[in-house]
C-alpha cells in the first residue's frame, strides 16, 4: 500500500526520479520549518493534488489507511500536548484531577499531526509513481555510493519478504491449533508473536545466503564503472514542476516566517 | 586444452561446518557438451554446481583441495565476478534469485555490473527475453510472474551475460509439467543453436533422457558412474541401490525381457523408442497383452460429504484484485484419497486454504460435515482437518523435534501422557523416532518435510491435506512421504494431495481433480482422468510416461491404460 508501484500513466510518472526526490525533500523542509496549522494544511493539500495529478486510484482508501495507522499516535500527541504544552499555561478548556487541558496545547498537538500528515502524504508519491529501478538509478546519479543504493533496494524488497514469511509461519501455528485469535493482548505477544521471531530470522538468513549467491554470480562488485539501463535525465517538465514547487514552498516558509510561526514558540506567541 | 570447458582434478571439498560434500571428483566436460548430474539429495550435486563459478570457495569458505579449471581459469585464483562472465549459474528456488523490482532490471543487473553500454544492454535484453519467451513483460514485477516464468527469468538474467558455460541446479523442481517442458525447451535451444556448454543437476530422468549427452551419477560425494543416458539408465540395479530414478519405460522393457527371457539390448530410454520396441516384440509374437480385471469402482459415496465446497469464489484483494477461484463446487467423502492437479497458479492452494479457513470465501461456502466452517477459527478446524503447507522451513519453530510435534497436542489441552503418546506415534509413523532431541533446522530437507507431516498427524485429524508434499524431494523421499500418506488412508483418514508429480498422483490416488484458471475442469476417477491425454494436454498437464506408453499401445490391443509400472507389467506376458 505504501511502497507499491501504481501502474498508471501520468505527468508525474514521467518525471525524473531525481525531480521527485527533490520535491519530497522540499516538502519535508517546509513541513519541518512551518508551525502554522493552516499553512501546513495547505501543504497537505499540495501533496494530495500531486496524488490526483498522478492519477493514484483508491485515494479515499489510501487516506483512510494512513489515518488508521497514525490514529493512536495522533491521539496521544493531542492529549500529551493538551496537558503539557507550556507547562499548562494558557486557556484551559477542561481539567482532569486539577490538570488543565489548554486550547494552545490542543492547537499545537493538531499542528504536529498535520505536520506529520504533510510528510506522510508526500513520501509514498515517489514509490507509487517511480519504478524502483529508476529510483535506484536516480539515487546513484545524485552521487550516493552504489553499494548503499543497492542495499536500500534490497531492504525494500526484504520488507515484503518478511511480511510473507511472517504470515506463513503464523498460519503454520494456527494450523497446529494455536488459537492466536482468542488470546488476550499480553498472551498474544508472549505466546503468539515472540515465538515467531526465531523461525523468521532463520528463514530470512537462508534466503539471504541464496540471494548472496545469486548476486555474486551476476558479477556484483566487478571493478569497472557501473552502467545503468534506466536513463535518468531532466526534461522541460521536470524544471517546470521544480520551479513551481520551489516557489510554493518558499512562499509558505516566508509566510510562516513573517507571521512568526517558524518555531513552536512562535505559535504560542501568536495566541497571546 | 582448447576443447575443454571444465576440468575438475581430484576435487575434495569440506563445508565450514565440517560436512564433507565432495570426496575426490575427477571430471572433464568438453565445450558444447550437455552433462546432467544425478544423485539423491545430499549426494553433492549443488556443491558441484557452486564450485564451477567460484562461489565455492570464495563466498562459502570451507576447505577445497584439488583444482577446478573453468574455461582455462583456475577458480581459486580468479574472483567470482570474473568467473561470472564465463559461467552462468541458475539455482533451484527462483524466488531467492530474483531481487530486482522489474523484469528489465533483473535481466540487466549483471550487465550493469560489468559496465556494458546501454545500447548493448537493450540489445541483449531483447535477445534473451526472446529466447526465454518473456517478451513484452519488461515492466512486470518478478514477484507477480508464475513459477515457470520466474524460473525462465532467472535463466534470462544469467543468459544476458552471454556465459560460455551454463550451470543449472534443479531448474524445474517447483514447476508443473508444462513449466518444466518450457524450461527444458529453452535449454535445448541453447544447446542446439548456441552450442553452449550446459551442466544440469536434476532428478527428472525422463527429460534428461531427451537431451543430455552425458549423465554423471553422484553418490555421497563421489562419481559412481558416468556415460551416455543409454548406458547409465541401463544400469537399473545400480541406480536403484543409490535411489536414482530410471525412466519407467526403461524399467518396463528390462523387466519384460527378464520375463520372456530375451537378452537385453538397445535399451529404450525415451517414450517413442519404448513404443517401437514393444511394438516390435508384439509383431515378432514374443509378447502379447492380456486383458486386465475390471477397474475397481469408487467406493460408496453416499451420505454427508466430509468436505463440501459450494459455489466458491475467491478474489485476492488488490490493487489490482485477482480472482483465484471461480465458482468451485466439490464434494469429498470420508475415506477418499483425492489428488488435486493443475498448472502453477490454477488455484489449488487457494482452494485448500479456503477449506480450512485461512482464507475467507469472497462468495459461496465451505462445509465440514455439513456445517459452514465460517463459525470456527482456523485452530478449531485444525483439529479435524490437518493441512501440511508446502514449505517445511516456515512450519518448524520449536527447539527439538519432540517439542515441535508436541506443540499441537498441547494446544488441544491434552494431558501430558496423551501428548507423549501422540508424539511417539506420529514420529514412529514418519520414521523419525530416532531424532527426538535434534534441533529441527539441522534435519535434512526430506526429514523436515516428514516432521512437518508428523506435527499435523499428532493432532489426529480426520482429513489430511498435503500441499505439494514432494517438492524438493528426491526419488526416495517422494515415495517415503506418499507411503506414509497411503498408510493413513488405509487407517480410514480422508486424504487430499496437491501435486505436480503425475507419477505419484496416478500411483496413489483413487480420484483426481484437475484445476485450471480457478475452475474445476475435471473431477473423475484417476484412471479416467489419465485415460484422456488429449484433454489433459489442454490443461497443460500430461499423464505419466508409462501411462502414455500404454495409451500408445492401446491401438495394438493393450487393455485400458496402465497407471503404474506394475499395472503395465501385469498386462504384458510372454508368448510361449
Amino acid at each position: 500500500m505504501f511502497a507499491e508501484y501504481v501502474k498508471t500513466d501520468s505527468f508525474i510518472h514521467r518525471l525524473s526520479s531525481i525531480t521527485k526526490i527533490f520535491l519530497i525533500i522540499m516538502v519535508w523542509i517546509a513541513a519541518l520549518l512551518v508551525y502554522h496549522p493552516i499553512l501546513l494544511a495547505l501543504l497537505v493539500l499540495l501533496d494530495l493534488s500531486l496524488w490526483i495529478l498522478a492519477r493514484i486510484p483508491y485515494v479515499l482508501q489510501r487516506i483512510k489507511h494512513i489515518f488508521s495507522v497514525l490514529a493512536i499516535v495522533f491521539a496521544i500527541w493531542i492529549l500529551v500536548q493538551g496537558f503539557m504544552f507550556m507547562g499548562g499555561k494558557g486557556t484551559p478548556l477542561f481539567a482532569i484531577l486539577g490538570h488543565p487541558f489548554t486550547l494552545e496545547g490542543l492547537i499545537f498537538g493538531v499542528t504536529l499531526c498535520i505536520k506529520v500528515l504533510a510528510i506522510v502524504c508526500i513520501t509514498p508519491i515517489l514509490l507509487w509513481t517511480t519504478p524502483l529501478s529508476k529510483f535506484i538509478a536516480g539515487l546513484y546519479r545524485l552521487g550516493l555510493p552504489y553499494r548503499l543504493v543497492f542495499m536500500l533496494g534490497m531492504a525494500l524488497r526484504f520488507i515484503s519478504l518478511i511480511s510473507t514469511t511472517y504470515e506463513e509461519i503464523l498460519n503454520a501455528q494456527r494450523l497446529r491449533c494455536h488459537d492466536i485469535e482468542r488470546l488476550n493482548y499480553l498472551d498474544k505477544l508472549r505466546k503468539g508473536y515472540i515465538p515467531l521471531v526465531a523461525p523468521l530470522v532463520l528463514c530470512l538468513m537462508r534466503r539471504s545466503s541464496d540471494l548472496e549467491i545469486a548476486i555474486e554470480s551476476r558479477a556484483f562488485g566487478a571493478p569497472v564503472k557501473r552502467t545503468f539501463v534506466e536513463e535518468v535525465s531532466l526534461g522541460k517538465g521536470d524544471y517546470v514542476i521544480l520551479g513551481v514547487f520551489i516557489t510554493i514552498t518558499a512562499i509558505l516558509i516566508w509566510a510562516a516566517f513573517v507571521m512568526g510561526y517558524i518555531t513552536p514558540l512562535g505559535l504560542f506567541s501568536g495566541f497571546k | 586444452m582448447g576443447n575443454v570447458a571444465i576440468e575438475l582434478r581430484s576435487v575434495r571439498y569440506q563445508y565450514p561446518d565440517g560436512t564433507e560434500a565432495l570426496k575426490g571428483i575427477d571430471l572433464t566436460i568438453e565445450r558444447g557438451e550437455c552433462v546432467t548430474i544425478m544423485g539423491q539429495n545430499g549426494a553433492g550435486k549443488t556443491t558441484l554446481c557452486l564450485l564451477l563459478n567460484g562461489i565455492i570457495p570464495h563466498i562459502k569458505g570451507g576447505i577445497l583441495e584439488g583444482d577446478v579449471i573453468v574455461d582455462g581459469l583456475n577458480t581459486k585464483r580468479h574472483p567470482v565476478y570474473e568467473l561470472a562472465q564465463r559461467v552462468g549459474i541458475v539455482l533451484q528456488d527462483p524466488d531467492s534469485q530474483l531481487f530486482c523490482p522489474d523484469v528489465k532490471s533483473e535481466v540487466c543487473f549483471g550487465l550493469e555490473n560489468l559496465g556494458v553500454s546501454r545500447d548493448e544492454m537493450l540489445r541483449r535484453l531483447e535477445w534473451t527475453l526472446e529466447i526465454v519467451r518473456l517478451k513484452g513483460m519488461e515492466e512486470l514485477n518478478p514477484n507477480n510472474l508464475s513459477g515457470g516464468q520466474k524460473q525462465r527469468l532467472a535463466l534470462a538474467a544469467v543468459l544476458a551475460m552471454k556465459p560460455k558455460i551454463l550451470v543449472l541446479d534443479e531448474p524445474t523442481s517447483q514447476l508443473d509439467p508444462i513449466g518444466t517442458a518450457e524450461v527444458f525447451s529453452v535449454i535445448k535451444t541453447l544447446k542446439e543453436e548456441y552450442c553452449a556448454t550446459i551442466v544440469i543437476a536434476s532428478h527428472k530422468s525422463e527429460e534428461i533422457a531427451e537431451f543430455a549427452d552425458r549423465v554423471v551419477v553422484l553418490h555421497r560425494g563421489r562419481i559412481v558412474t558416468e556415460g551416455t543416458p543409454e548406458e547409465i539408465f541401463s544400469k537399473i540395479d545400480l541406480l536403484k541401490k543409490i535411489y536414482v530414478k530410471v525412466p519407467d519405460v526403461t524399467v518396463a522393457y528390462v523387466e519384460t525381457c527378464h520375463k520372456i527371457k530375451t537378452p537385453i539390448e538397445n535399451v529404450p530410454i525415451r517414450l517413442r523408442e519404448a513404443y517401437e520396441v514393444f511394438d516390435r516384440l508384439r509383431r515378432l509374437r514374443r509378447i502379447r497383452f492380456k486383458p486386465q480385471p475390471e477397474a475397481e469402482k469408487i467406493a460408496n459415496r453416499k451420505g454427508v460429504p466430509i468436505i463440501e465446497v459450494r459455489n466458491l469464489w475467491y478474489v485476492y484483494p488488490g490493487p489490482p484484485p485477482v480472482t483465484a477461484l471461480k465458482n468451485v463446487n466439490l464434494k469429498i467423502f470420508e475415506g477418499e484419497f483425492v489428488g488435486i492437479i493443475g498448472q502453477n497458479g490454477s488455484g489449488k492452494t487457494t482452494l485448500v486454504k479456503n477449506i480450512i479457513g485461512l482464507l475467507k470465501p469472497t462468495r459461496g461456502v465451505c462445509l465440514f460435515k455439513g456445517e459452514n466452517i465460517s463459525k470456527y477459527t482456523v485452530s478449531e478446524l485444525a483439529r479435524h482437518i490437518g493441512l501440511v503447507l508446502q514449505n517445511p522451513e516456515t512450519q518448524l519453530f520449536a527447539l527439538t523435534v519432540r517439542e515441535e510435534v508436541a506443540f499441537g497436542p498441547r494446544n488441544l489441552g491434552l494431558p501430558p501422557e496423551e501428548v507423549e503418546r501422540r508424539v511417539d506415534e506420529a514420529l514412529k509413523l514418519v520414521g523419525l523416532e530416532g531424532v527426538k532431541e535434534v534441533y529441527p533446522p539441522l534435519l535434512s530437507f526430506g526429514d523436515k518435510k516428514k516432521l512437518s507431516v508428523a506435527t499435523v498427524l499428532a493432532l489426529d485429524p480426520e482429513v489430511i491435506i498435503l500441499d505439494e508434499p514432494t517438492t524438493g524431494q528426491d526419488y526416495k523421499g517422494r515415495y517415503q512421504i506418499m507411503e506414509i500418506v497411503k498408510r493413513l488412508n488405509e487407517r480410514g483418514k480422508t486424504v487430499i494431495v496437491i501435486s505436480h508429480d503425475m507419477d505419484l498422483i496416478a500411483k496413489y490416488t483413487e480420484r483426481t481433480i484437475v484445476m485450471g484458471l480457478g475452475h474445476v475442469l475435471i473431477d473423475d476417477t484417476t484412471r479416467n482422468v489419465f485415460s484422456h491425454p488429449e484433454v489433459l494436454e489442454k490443461t497443460y498437464l500430461k499423464p505419466p510416461q508409462i501411462t502414455m506408453l500404454s495409451h500408445m499401445l492401446s491401438k495394438h490391443g493393450f487393455p485400458g491404460v496402465a497407471l503404474t509400472l506394475d499395472e503395465f507389467l501385469s498386462a504384458v506376458e510372454g508368448v510361449s
